[in-house]
């Protein structure tokens, strides 16, 4: 593994994802919509500062998490689509190596992200004159943790479909369902049957453990597995 | 070094698996295809459209691999999971997309880092000034014409410096002063001692720079010739009986 051909194409989707202008409008979104959870606050009265945070927390969560698979699944997909990914697989450069620098570089970027939205959000606190939490920051993280996983199985569905809409759709819909994996589970507990969905579930990550003492090491396993099956398969994809 | 072999390529074949949603296709490519390119030619290689020779150059680029047949190197085989080989070649693809918001001097960066490549402004200056780009160094590639895009194109297969040149269709497109100009920089680029192969549409390019060509038909290879043997014929009649 070339470590230096990696950072070089983590740093061309840097680059890429700051020239677009889908990133300036969700950048933008995220700047507004927090300075309006400072009017939602507002109208709770009492409850200010929770509002402020549950809603900041929440819109960020959304945002970059739309921002990183979109931009994931557009730039491999129009890697493919326009021939460019010829140009970079003719240099000593391994498919799975462009994929990671890739992959890499929107992880890298979605922090990025996420770090400076926050930095805006604690301005906004101390104007208003309220006491920056620990707490934040530790949600933040956990948002990122998340937004890794997703990415990473959002990944595996780029490989296979190279689909931006496809890809998108089914990463969504894991995100959606990985918040209520311990529900479903307790649900098909009291039915008869359904023993495939049962497994089926033991595929997607179970977001209710990521605040739990070994929530860190199993997000990572989630992580690392879908990573590695996008990169082997993709290192074995014929790209035509 | 005039009839060293740089490049010898031994009966490959290539078939496309093609996934429709319920069943599989198989589209062959190319089959048994051999020839070789000396050291310091520009060999050409003319088909119609779908004959095959994107496919042969993206095997000789390690883009895809030969379902079976062999290619040799500077005389070392290239195996499958070998890359090593390719910091000695520059591709050039037909309608060469390059990331918009780079600029010309980016670009080449990025394209010569993938090659190991530990650039300082002169080299770069030197490539840029070759094609005729220096002037639009810190432009950014979105507003290059097809024109320029091309020549960024040469310039970021040259920018690390490589013995071979494989060019995909780079008139394609073009207006005719274009053409004339990546015409005058390949023969420069010969005379510099590069080697290069050449995959056109166009007979009459092909016809006035080229020292060997390869006509290509279906996926099979219908005929070599040299270019002593063209100038009694007509090339444009040869290719019509041998590629239609």
């Amino acid at each position: 593994m070339n470590l230096k051909t990696i950072k070089h194409i983590a740093i061309s989707s840097i680059y890429e994802a700051k020239g677009s202008k889908f990133s300036y409008i969700i950048f933008s979104f995220l700047v507004i919509l927090s300075y309006v959870s400072i009017l939602l606050g507002i109208m709770a009265v009492w409850e200010e500062k929770k509002i402020l945070s549950d809603f900041f927390l929440s819109i960020t969560q959304v945002g970059v998490l739309f921002w990183s698979l979109i931009m994931l699944a557009t730039s491999i997909s129009s890697d493919i689509e326009t021939k460019r990914i010829y140009l970079i697989l003719s240099r000593p450069v391994r498919k799975y190596e462009y994929l990671l620098g890739r992959f890499l570089g929107i992880i890298i970027l979605s922090f990025l992200i996420i770090v400076f939205v926050t930095l805006i959000f604690f301005i906004l606190l101390l104007i208003k004159r309220y006491k920056i939490e620990w707490g934040y920051v530790n949600n933040l993280g956990f948002i990122f943790i998340k937004i890794c996983v997703i990415s990473s199985i959002s990944l595996l569905f780029t490989v296979i479909t190279t689909s931006v809409y496809t890809s998108f759709i089914i990463s969504m819909m894991v995100w959606f369902v990985a918040h209520f994996v311990n529900e479903l589970k307790f649900a098909l507990s009291k039915i008869n049957g359904f023993i495939f969905m049962k497994y089926l579930l033991y595929l997607i990550p179970d977001f209710s453990l990521i605040d739990k003492k070994i929530g860190y090491v199993y997000m990572f396993v989630y992580f690392f597995i879908f990573t590695l099956i996008s990169l082997i398969l993709f290192e074995r994809k014929e790209i035509t | 070094m005039k009839n060293e072999k740089l490049l010898v390529i031994t009966s490959i074949s290539k078939t496309y698996i093609i996934k429709d949603l319920f069943k599989k296709r198989y589209k062959r490519a190319v089959s048994d295809v051999s020839f070789s390119v000396n050291r310091g030619e520009i060999v050409g290689i003319l088909g119609l459209n779908g004959a095959g020779k994107t496919t042969i150059i993206k095997m000789i680029c390690g883009i895809t691999k030969p379902d079976s047949g062999k290619i040799e190197f500077e005389g070392k085989e290239i195996r499958p999971f070998d890359i090593d080989y390719k910091k000695n070649i520059g591709y050039l693809g037909e309608l060469p997309y390059f990331y918009p918001f780079f600029t010309a001097k980016q670009t080449l960066e990025f394209y010569g880092g993938l090659s190991d490549m530990d650039l300082d402004e002169e080299n770069i200056d030197s490539v840029l000034s070759t094609v005729g780009i220096l002037k639009y160094k810190g432009e950014k590639v979105k507003n290059f014409s097809k024109g320029m895009m091309q020549k960024l194109a040469i310039a970021t297969t040259l920018i690390h410096n490589p013995s071979f040149l494989i060019y995909d269709e780079p008139t394609s497109g073009l207006d005719p002063i274009a053409i004339r100009d990546i015409r005058n920089l390949l023969l420069f680029l010969k005379n510099e001692g590069k080697t290069i192969l050449l995959s056109s549409h166009s007979i009459s390019e092909v016809e006035k720079i080229c020292d060997k060509v390869i006509i290509i038909k279906e996926g099979k290879l219908s005929l070599i010739i040299e270019k002593e043997k063209w100038l009694d014929n007509n090339l444009e009649d040869i290719f019509v009986n041998y590629a239609v």
